[in-house]
C-alpha cells in the first residue's frame, strides 16, 4: 500500500516532467508571481520604532492575556471559605487576596506605561 | 484560597529591591538633562534597605519555612547570598557612577536593572520549585544582558551583549526542556521536594537524567564552567566593567547557590550521586577541566578584563569542588562554599573595581604593560590592586586563602576527591603567576604614561570597603564560617 501510494506520486512527478512541454521564460523564472516588481533587498534595514511598539505592545497584551484567567477566577480569590458549586455563593467571609493581587500586578504595569510614556516612546514621532 | 500577607515580610530585601528599582526607573523619567547621581544614591538606599531587612530576618530564619504553596523557601542559606548579592549589588552601584560619567552614559535606567538583576539573584537562591527557579534566574539573566550591553557607543559592548544573550537564551532552552523532562517523568512534580520524593520511580526512565542534566547544563552555562564557558571572556571584556564585576560576582555566585540547593534537595538521592553517570563523577571531571583550562587561558592574557575573566572562569572550577564534596557527603562542603561565595564576591568586585577606576574616556589601560608605575604614582590604589589579587590567587592573610582552605580541606574528606584537590593546589599555584604579572607590572615597572584615573568619592569609597571586606574575611573567617555553617547543619 505504502509502496504504491510513494511509486504513485513519483510516477506522477516523472509524467509531468517528462512528458509535459517545457518553455522556460524571464517572466516565468521570475521568484514572485504576484505580478509586482522587486524593489529591492529584502534585509533592509528596519527602523526601530517598529521593535519599540512591539516590546511596548507585548507587555501590555500580555497583561490583557492574565486579566481574563483571574476575572474566571474571582470569586474563588476573594472568598475567605469555598465557594458553591451550585449556587455559586461564597461560604465564609470575603478575601481581598484577588483584588490586591491584581492591583499590584496592574501597578507595576503602571510604572513600565508611566515609563514609556515619559520617555516619549509610545508615540510615533 | 488561603494567603497570609504576613508572609510578605519574609521576602522584604527582594520587594524593597523591586519597588526601589521602579522607583528610579520613574525618577529617571523626570530627571531629563539634570544628572542622575541622586539616582544611584537611591539605588543604594534600597541596598542599605535590602541588607537591614536581610539582619533583621536572620533570627528568624533558624528553621527554614516555605511560601506561597512551597514555591520559596526562607533560611540561614538563603539569607547568607542574600547579603553577598546586595553587597555586591552595593558596591557596583559605587563604582559605576564615577565610571558612567567618565565614559558618558549615566543613565537612571543602570542603577534600576542592577536592583532588578540583584531580585532575581534573591528569587533564585529562595526558589524552592524549578519555576520560581526559572522566574528567578530570568529577571536576573535580563537585566544583565540589558546591563552588559548598556555601553551603546561601544561595539564591543553590543557584541559582547549579544552572545551573552544568544548563549543565556540557548541555556534558558535547555532548563525548561529539562524542566519539561523532570516534569513528566516523575509525574508532575517541579517541586525540589517533590521530585526527591518520586526519584526512585522516575529513574526507571533515562528521560529523568537528561531531564535533570539539562538542568545542570542551563546551571552551568550561568557560572560559566567548562564546556559552557564560551561566552564568558567576552560578555566580560564588553561589558562596563563595573557590570563585569558584578556579573562576574552575584550572576555566579546565584547560580552557584542554585546548583547548590538543586543538588542538595532535589536531586540528592545517592541513586542520582554516585555510580559512573552520577553528577558527583560528573561534576568532578568539568570542576578539573573548568580550572585547568580558566587558568590556562588566563596566562595567555594581555588585557587584565580578559585575564580576570578567564580566572573567573577558573574560579568556578573551584567552587565545584565544593559542590562534589557536599554531594558526596561532606558536612563542610556547603559552608566553605559559601564561604568561597562570599570571599571571591568581594574579590572579584574589588578587582574590577581597580580596572574600572584605573582607564579614562580616552584610554582604558586595559593591557597588563599599561599598568606599569601605579605602584608609586597611587600607592593606596596598587596596595588594594596586589590585595585583591593575592587574594584571588589564595594567598594567606586574604579571605581568597580561607575560601580554598576551608573548600580544600573539606574536598580532602573525601577519599574519592583527592585527585581533585591535587588538580585544583597545581592550579591555584599556576594562577598566582599571571596574577603577579600584575603585581609586578604596577611596582618594578617604570610608567610610560601618565595616569589620568577615572576619579570618584564614591569609587573610593568602594575600593576601601572591598579592602577592608577582603582582609577581614582572612581575619575572622571563622565568624563567616559560623554564619554560613549555621545552614549547612540543617
Amino acid at each position: 500500500m505504502i509502496l504504491g501510494g510513494v511509486g504513485f506520486a513519483f510516477a506522477l512527478t516523472a509524467a509531468a516532467k517528462y512528458l509535459g512541454p517545457s518553455r522556460p521564460s524571464a517572466a516565468k523564472d521570475y521568484p514572485y508571481e504576484c505580478g509586482s516588481d522587486v524593489i529591492g533587498s529584502p534585509r533592509a534595514r528596519f527602523e526601530v520604532k517598529f521593535y519599540q511598539v512591539a516590546i511596548v505592545f507585548l507587555v501590555f497584551d500580555i497583561e490583557t492575556a492574565f486579566l481574563y484567567p483571574w476575572a474566571l477566577k474571582y470569586r474563588a480569590l476573594s472568598c475567605l471559605g469555598q465557594v458553591d458549586l451550585q449556587t455559586r455563593v461564597c461560604t465564609g467571609g470575603v478575601s481581598f487576596f484577588g483584588l490586591g493581587e491584581i492591583l499590584v500586578f496592574m501597578g507595576i504595569l503602571i510604572v513600565a506605561l508611566a515609563y514609556v510614556w515619559r520617555k516619549r516612546a509610545v508615540g510615533w514621532e | 484560597m488561603s494567603f497570609d500577607a504576613t508572609q510578605l515580610f519574609a521576602y522584604a530585601p527582594m520587594l524593597i529591591l523591586i519597588g526601589m528599582g521602579c522607583l528610579i526607573l520613574l525618577a529617571e523619567t523626570f530627571a531629563q538633562g539634570a544628572s542622575r547621581a541622586g539616582l544611584a544614591w537611591l539605588g543604594i538606599a534600597g541596598c542599605v534597605g535590602a541588607l537591614i531587612a536581610i539582619v533583621a530576618g536572620w533570627a528568624g530564619a533558624a528553621e527554614p519555612t516555605t511560601h506561597f504553596q512551597g514555591m520559596l523557601v526562607v533560611d540561614r542559606m538563603a539569607l547568607f547570598l542574600d547579603g553577598t548579592f546586595v553587597a555586591a549589588a552595593l558596591l557596583t552601584l559605587l563604582f559605576a557612577p564615577p565610571y558612567l560619567r567618565e565614559q558618558g552614559f549615566e543613565f537612571g535606567e543602570f542603577y534600576a536593572m542592577v536592583l532588578f538583576a540583584t531580585a532575581g539573584m534573591v528569587m533564585v537562591i529562595h526558589a524552592t520549585h524549578l519555576v520560581s527557579l526559572l522566574i528567578g534566574i530570568e529577571t536576573m539573566s535580563l537585566a544583565a544582558y540589558v546591563l552588559t550591553g548598556c555601553w551603546r557607543r561601544s561595539l564591543r559592548s553590543a557584541e559582547g551583549a549579544i552572545k551573552y544573550f544568544l548563549m543565556g537564551a540557548f541555556a534558558t532552552g535547555f532548563l525548561v526542556y529539562g524542566m519539561a523532562m523532570v516534569y513528566g517523568t516523575t509525574g508532575g512534580e517541579l517541586s525540589y521536594a517533590g521530585i526527591a520524593s518520586k526519584v526512585p520511580q522516575a529513574t526507571k526512565s533515562p528521560l529523568f537524567y537528561l531531564g535533570e542534566y539539562f538542568i545542570l547544563v542551563a546551571l552551568g552555562f550561568k557560572v560559566a564552567a567548562v564546556p559552557f564557558h564560551m561566552w564568558a571572556p567576552d560578555a566580560y571584556e564588553g561589558a562596563p566593567t563595573p557590570v563585569t564585576g558584578f556579573m562576574a560576582a552575584g550572576v555566579k555566585a546565584a547560580a552557584f547557590g542554585a546548583i547548590v540547593r538543586l543538588l542538595g534537595s532535589a536531586f540528592a538521592s545517592p541513586l542520582l550521586v554516585f555510580d559512573f553517570t552520577g553528577w558527583a563523577s560528573v561534576l568532578a571531571v568539568l570542576a578539573a577541566a573548568t580550572m585547568t583550562l580558566g587558568n590556562l587561558a588566563a596566562i595567555r592574557q594581555d588585557n587584565v578584563k580578559r585575564l580576570l575573566a578567564y580566572s573567573s572562569i577558573s574560579h568556578a572550577g573551584y567552587l565545584l569542588i565544593g559542590v562534589v564534596a557536599s554531594g558526596l557527603g561532606v558536612a563542610s562542603a556547603k559552608p566553605a562554599v559559601l564561604f568561597y561565595l562570599a570571599s571571591y564576591t568581594f574579590t572579584t568586585l574589588g578587582a574590577f573595581g581597580v580596572v574600572a577606576w584605573i582607564g579614562n574616556r580616552s584610554d582604558e589601560r586595559l593591557y597588563v604593560d599599561d599598568w606599569a608605575g601605579v605602584g608609586t604614582a597611587r600607592p593606596a590604589v596598587a596596595l588594594a590592586m596586589t590585595l585583591f589579587l593575592l587574594s584571588l590567587g589564595g594567598v594567606p592573610p586574604t579571605g581568597g586563602f580561607f575560601g580554598k582552605f576551608y573548600l580544600f580541606r573539606a574536598a580532602m574528606e573525601s577519599p574519592q576527591l583527592h585527585w581533585l584537590v591535587v588538580v585544583a593546589v597545581v592550579n591555584s599555584m599556576v594562577s598566582v603567576y599571571y596574577y603577579l604579572r600584575v603585581v609586578v607590572s604596577m611596582y618594578f615597572r617604570d610608567s610610560t604614561r601618565a595616569l589620568a584615573p577615572t576619579e570618584g568619592a564614591t569609587m573610593r569609597l568602594g575600593l576601601l570597603l572591598t579592602a577592608i571586606a577582603v582582609v577581614l574575611l582572612g581575619i575572622f573567617p571563622g565568624t563567616v564560617v559560623e554564619w554560613a555553617g549555621s545552614i549547612a547543619l540543617k
